[in-house]
């Protein structure tokens, strides 16, 4: 069975997605010793890259506005992770992790999922490395009387019949996302991967939550786009939160939202 | 042994019980046929609705809601009334969504069953206290009477004698047993989480691991981060021709107390007749 990593990165005016994604697969590299292949429909940097596999696809164009924040700076520019859901039929791998690119890893628990029997694995909590923060509750759910949130940051999945279908439907949710969303009684228009996965799972299950999937091995904590991130050495990561604490983490993953941020630090690492 | 469901409804200004008993009813014996439903009532029902009941009662001796708008005092009664050697009792407010022939079983190791615990529409299992606080504030057994369960037995003969007389003698239980915070008007609940703290039979009457409970609709224990007033006007919910319960997308299973009277529309109406 081959084993790998999946990478998504479709660069805009403000996000070097790809530039980002060389990063986190020089981490995975590094870490959990895994092939990785990245999704582009951008130019990278042929000669020096930490890709063993890469495939171009076309830009996605959907036309989907987001408010990309680096703590107070405030950039508006168009999103375009919406081809995840075709993690199924673009992965070269039997065993594939798919992580956002900001998503840096730090050590080699996430290896813990080949060792398993399941065919999916994620996470339905993340967790704010400040233990304090409200966003951790407000999103438990995908809304205020919605089903419970699920987090499509990083994930792990065998090619199976059942993971076959799942992703199938992933991408009918994300192509009939005004019905999905009006269902689910979400009330934001845009379109959401870790809503529709959440759906997805939900549809799968009989509309009912049941043992499966189950968990990623690995928590997923995370700061935020309001958060500064102020260095990267030797696994340490050193954070400014909104609030004005400051924060030290060694050897742990973590979900960068500040991707601004995130990529002046690789700026200066490399 | 005989067994079936008991429905208690009395007359009062407020809210049609009586449809929604037949409604309850209905949805008993669309997924367990064979079931005998007994209402018990003070109500003239009515032709066209007696065929939803195998047995109905009258309710017996002094009224004890006289002075009540929530006509519930007498359900204490029920015991004496039931005609099955062994009971189910409901709220009418409540639909059964699936088959639960395997509760009988499982209620089988009980004399007297309650449940201290009650589900979300999604599935969790509620942990606010916003409508608990009588209980919390007087270390009372958490009880939910809208679904219960009892064997005609001596013990439950002794047991629901005393719920009679908390009933009958409210303001003095209530002074005694609840005076931290008092509740001025006798809750089912009330009562017979006094009855059951005074008998010390809470280990014989609630179970740590059961999942026989039921789906409580009330919106301050839903876990909404906005204040909703009525679950049926701000969640999708349908009711589908195989008898499916979606409420907000999420499918309802075992009994589902839905406590808002405008839940029961002609269309849940028709589909459970």
């Amino acid at each position: 069975m081959t084993k790998g990593v999946l990478l998504f990165a479709h660069n805009n005016s403000t996000v070097d997605y790809v530039k980002q994604a060389n990063f986190c697969a020089g981490q995975i590299k590094k870490h959990l010793d895994l092939p990785v292949c990245l999704i582009t429909s951008d130019k990278f940097n042929e000669d020096h890259n930490n890709f063993n596999h890469v495939k171009v696809v076309p830009k996605p164009n959907t036309q989907q506005i987001k408010t990309y924040n680096n703590v107070n700076e405030k950039h508006k520019d168009f999103w375009n992770n919406t081809s995840r859901p075709d993690a199924y039929s673009l992965t070269p791998y039997d065993e594939t992790i798919v992580m956002d690119t900001d998503y840096i890893v730090n050590n080699a628990n996430l290896n813990k999922v080949f060792e398993s029997n399941e065919d999916f694995l994620i996470n339905y909590k993340a967790q704010h490395i400040d233990f304090e923060s409200r966003y951790t509750e407000e999103m438990k759910y995908v809304s205020d009387v919605g089903i419970e949130m699920c987090w499509a940051t990083v994930f792990y999945f065998k090619k199976t019949e059942r993971t076959k279908k799942l992703f199938q439907l992933i991408n009918h949710i994300k192509n009939e996302w005004e019905f999905y969303r009006f269902a689910y009684q979400i009330g934001n228009k845009v379109y959401r991967n870790d809503f529709a996965f959440a759906i997805a799972i939900h549809m799968m299950n009989n509309f009912n939550k049941t043992a499966w999937p189950k968990q990623l091995p690995s928590k997923l904590f995370y700061v935020t786009d309001k958060d500064s991130i102020d260095s990267f050495k030797n696994n340490k990561w050193t954070f400014t939160f909104e609030r004005g604490t400051q924060c030290q983490i060694t050897d742990m993953n973590i979900h960068i939202m500040n991707k601004i941020g995130l990529n002046k630090i690789i700026d200066q690492y490399e | 042994m005989s067994r079936g469901f008991i429905l208690f409804v009395q007359k009062n200004d407020n809210c049609d019980y009586l449809k929604q008993a037949v409604a309850c009813s209905a949805s008993i014996k669309k997924f367990m046929p064979k079931e005998q439903v007994c209402l018990i009532t003070d109500i003239a029902v009515p032709d066209q609705y007696k065929k939803y009941f195998d047995h109905i009662k009258d309710i017996p001796g002094n009224d004890l809601a006289i002075n009540s708008d929530w006509k519930v005092n007498n359900r204490c009664k029920i015991y004496n009334i039931s005609p099955f050697e062994k009971s189910i009792v409901l709220d009418v407010d409540m639909l059964l969504l699936e088959n639960i022939e395997h509760w009988w079983k499982q209620l089988d190791n009980y004399e007297l069953y309650y449940t201290d615990k009650v589900k979300t529409y999604r599935n969790e299992w509620v942990t606010n206290n916003y409508y608990r606080k009588v209980f919390v504030e007087n270390d009372l057994p958490n009880v939910y009477c809208g679904f219960h369960y009892f064997k005609k037995c001596e013990n439950n003969e002794q047991f629901f004698n005393l719920v009679i007389d908390i009933v009958e003698n409210y303001e003095q239980y209530s002074k005694r047993y609840t005076q931290n915070k008092t509740q001025s008007w006798c809750s089912m609940d009330v009562a017979t989480a006094i009855a059951i703290k005074l008998l010390g039979i809470q280990h014989k009457v609630f179970s740590k691991h059961s999942n026989l409970t039921f789906t409580h609709m009330k919106p301050r224990i839903q876990n909404y981060k906005s204040e909703i007033s009525l679950w049926t006007e701000q969640l999708n919910y349908d009711f589908n021709t195989q008898n499916e319960l979606f409420v907000a997308n999420i499918r309802q299973h075992g009994l589902f107390h839905y406590v808002e009277p405008n839940f029961l529309n002609d269309k849940i109406m028709e589909q459970l007749q």
